[in-house]
């Protein structure tokens, strides 16, 4: 295995984690940097195929645009809100002085001499620097809400256990801009259940800032899918750019082999020695069901899933 | 009455701007009996941050006006002009003082947040839900 | 001059295959500014087959601040090892960046959450946490060889504050669009309906929605009309990809009819169209024979430009 993302000590704790995987809860992020390169058609056809043998929570960590439980038949049950916080203001307390004013770098607190100070509440991204500036206590933590989050069991075929795959995802309030927020929560949602499934996968968004890097924090494994033309190469080399500075282990899937040129995909691979794991086909068949939200099942799936529970779960060939 | 206008330049023959947030100046008048009093231009730097709508309006709290003339104007920009009882008006392509007449004259429209700011006719006009 | 964006919500669904050939046949007549609004993976240049070296200069942009933590202020050292530190500045913030490191009693930053919003700074009673400006980006001018500029931005990997660079590479293009007189400036919007996003659509004249026949876009498009419908943006659509499943197509038009959208054209599902990615060229320029798609939704979008304009007049 040739990764190489620091010093020895990093080596180690990815091979632990390869040779010792029955001791540990993998979660597994499906990101890309491009959009539209087909993670949530994989991230849900994968979790899919991993669940007929063990039990997945797949998280959709997209929380602008999420499309998996669009995907995937599921049930829909509201969970919770999320919330952010909202300062509330006590008018009797305050002295005019805007200094919540002065420090608010979003420009939500609105001061206008010799009158009381207001909250833009669309603007604030809840940090709370106007609480600790305040002299006179007149602010106090409130909440608003910024998104909502919801959950859904996979309707398996009678016959099938119907608790072998679970998704979460949430739906962030349109116009609202505290996107890592809105991710934070979900995951923090979904770990309360980590403890009853075998595997945790977390389809990322597009992109490579904080709505990223939020979803992908303190994951073991990344698969970035890519497409093999010119933008797919270039928006790779961005995206392995992040992994490699949050030290994350890092497999290549080529979605849409057949189109391009595959060249431009295998000497990013080299160049960064990250190996390529799998080649999904540019099929008819598989752009129809995308197009009518059907899930896809495909044997280069198939392969993807024995892959990475030979190479990275401790299990065997099917 | 005092009123604001989002302004292109710093003078009365400049253009009105589409802009409110991002337009280059704003332009303060005293408006007495129809004559336009006191003319204060204030520039309006481009900031990178968000809230540049929110920064305008604050320059217009600030300068105590009473209503304010401009294109489009953003919902958080909106909701500080109402917090300040500050009223707007839609713009129409022209000057400054163009503007500022047609509204002595009570020709200009008012805006509110959910007013369409100019509908395709023809092609289909907005009216959703 | 007017300002129009190209919005989709989904990812892929043609954004920047659509500003690239939109942009050329406007070119033809007008003077146009283009501007790639997805400053984390920028593709608009590539579309228009500029590379980094074409680009006359890259300046670098500070928008964005991260905490810095002086050891030696630090009041927690000065205690008593059985005591705990005060840990205020951890408490303070509320993105998860500051943990706390037992062993040695101190504030461990974690600079790709940090979001430099200062509360820990308040918070600090020794001054030990300051807030510095960092580079987090940088913006550039490019020259496409049709007649237009482009102006592009890249996120510096793991940095904060993409929509920040957006207003930043707005503030340049203006200054640009200034300078030419330009008639027209098009927007290459990010996926998503996020603060890139946002910085895209605020003061914004037109936005032209880009989708597919697809549940996902479809329902993905739904959340970028909710955001358009926010700024109280008048917009028009386009369906792009439309061979793959008609019956959705048809739903699509319904869809827009019923919702007072004017449908501006429709752009086939096309190998080509992949072709012309992999050349890197715009695809009306690749094969001229797609011209007519696209004059046929410049036209109709300026229409429904003029339209909007005398209604206003009016």
């Amino acid at each position: 295995m040739a990764w190489e993302w620091g010093e020895e000590e990093e080596d180690n704790k990815i091979v632990c984690i390869i040779f010792n995987p029955g001791k540990h809860l993998m979660k597994i992020a499906i990101t890309g940097g491009k959009g539209g390169t087909g993670k949530s058609t994989i991230s849900t056809a994968l979790a899919m195929e991993l669940s007929h043998e063990h039990k997945v929570l797949l998280i959709d960590a997209d929380v602008e645009c999420p499309d998996d439980h669009i995907i995937l038949p599921t049930t829909r049950e509201k969970v919770k809100n999320v919330h952010a916080m909202l300062p509330s203001f006590n008018p009797e307390n305050c002295s005019k002085c805007g200094s919540c004013s002065e420090v608010c770098r979003e420009n939500a607190v609105v001061f206008i001499k010799d009158k009381y100070p207001f909250i833009i509440s669309r603007q604030c991204n809840g940090c709370g620097a106007c609480l600790l500036a305040c002299p006179s206590s007149a602010l106090k933590e409130g909440q608003q809400v910024i998104g909502t989050i919801y959950q859904g069991q996979h309707q398996q075929p009678p016959g099938r256990n119907s608790n072998n795959l679970l998704l979460v995802w949430s739906e962030m309030d349109v116009g609202c801009e505290s996107t890592s927020l809105v991710v934070n929560a979900t995951r923090e949602y979904a770990a309360s259940m980590v403890s009853e499934y075998d595997h945790v996968l977390i389809d990322t968004a597009a992109g490579t800032h904080c709505n990223v890097i939020s979803a992908m924090m303190g994951v073991d494994l990344a698969l970035a899918v890519t497409e093999p033309t010119p933008l797919g190469k270039h928006d790779l080399k961005l995206i392995l750019q992040l992994l490699k500075i949050m030290k994350i282990p890092t497999q290549i899937i080529v979605n849409k082999s057949t189109i391009g040129d595959s060249n431009l995909i295998e000497e990013v691979s080299r160049d960064n020695s990250v190996p390529l794991i799998q080649e999904i086909p540019y099929e008819r068949e598989i752009l129809k069901k995308h197009s009518r939200g059907q899930l896809v099942i495909h044997k280069t799936i198939e392969e993807l899933a024995n892959t990475i529970t030979v190479k990275f779960l401790g299990g065997t060939h099917k | 009455m005092k009123i604001a206008i989002a302004a292109s330049g710093e003078t009365l023959d400049s253009q009105a701007s589409q802009v409110f947030g991002r337009s280059s100046h704003l332009i303060v008048v005293d408006l007495v009996d129809g004559d336009l009093k006191d003319v204060k231009s204030i520039p309006n730097p481009p900031i990178t941050e968000g809230g540049a709508g929110i920064k305008s309006a604050r320059f217009v709290g600030d300068e105590k006006a009473e209503a304010l003339i401009s294109g489009s104007v953003g919902p958080n920009a909106f909701e500080v002009l109402k917090q300040l009882e500050i009223k707007t008006y839609q713009m129409v392509p022209g000057t400054v003082e163009q503007n500022l007449t047609l509204l002595s004259q009570g020709k200009l429209e008012e805006l509110t947040p959910s007013a369409p700011q100019g509908r395709g006719m023809g092609m289909g006009g907005r009216g959703r839900r | 001059m007017k300002t129009i964006t190209i919005l989709s919500g989904k990812g892929g669904a043609g954004k920047s295959t659509l500003t690239a050939s939109l942009s050329v046949t406007l070119a033809n007549k007008n003077k146009v500014v283009a501007i790639d609004c997805d400053a984390d993976a920028p593709n608009l240049a590539l579309v228009l087959g500029l590379d980094e070296e074409n680009f006359d200069s890259w300046e670098p942009l500070t928008t964005g601040a991260k905490i810095q933590f002086s050891k030696d202020k630090c009041k927690s050292l000065k205690f008593c090892p059985n005591c705990p530190g005060l840990q205020k500045c951890m408490n303070a913030c509320n993105f998860s960046a500051i943990t706390w490191n037992t062993e040695e009693d101190l504030p461990e930053i974690n600079e790709l959450l940090c979001v430099g919003c200062g509360a820990c700074q308040l918070a600090c009673p020794t001054g030990a946490l300051t807030l510095k400006k960092v580079e987090n980006a940088r913006i550039g001018v490019g020259k496409t060889q049709y007649g237009f500029p482009i102006i592009s931005g890249q996120l510096k990997i793991g940095e904060s504050g993409s929509g920040n660079v957006v207003n930043a590479l707005r503030m340049k293009a203006s200054e640009i669009a200034e300078d030419i007189q330009a008639d027209y400036m098009i927007l290459d919007a990010a996926a998503g309906v996020g603060c890139p996003v946002i910085a895209s659509l605020r003061g914004i004249d037109y936005v032209i929605l880009i989708t597919e026949p697809t549940s996902a876009a479809f329902w993905d498009l739904k959340r970028a009309i909710e955001l358009v419908d926010h700024f109280n943006i008048p917009c028009g659509a386009v369906i792009n990809r439309w061979g793959i499943n008609k019956d959705f197509t048809y739903q699509l038009q319904d869809y827009f009819q019923t919702n007072n959208i004017p449908l501006l054209g429709m752009i086939p599902y096309d190998t080509r169209f992949i072709e012309a990615l992999v050349n890197l060229k715009p695809a009306v320029v690749y094969e001229p024979n797609f011209k007519t798609i696209f004059e046929d939704i410049m036209n109709n979008c300026l229409l429904n430009l003029q339209e909007i304009s005398n209604a206003i007049s009016q």
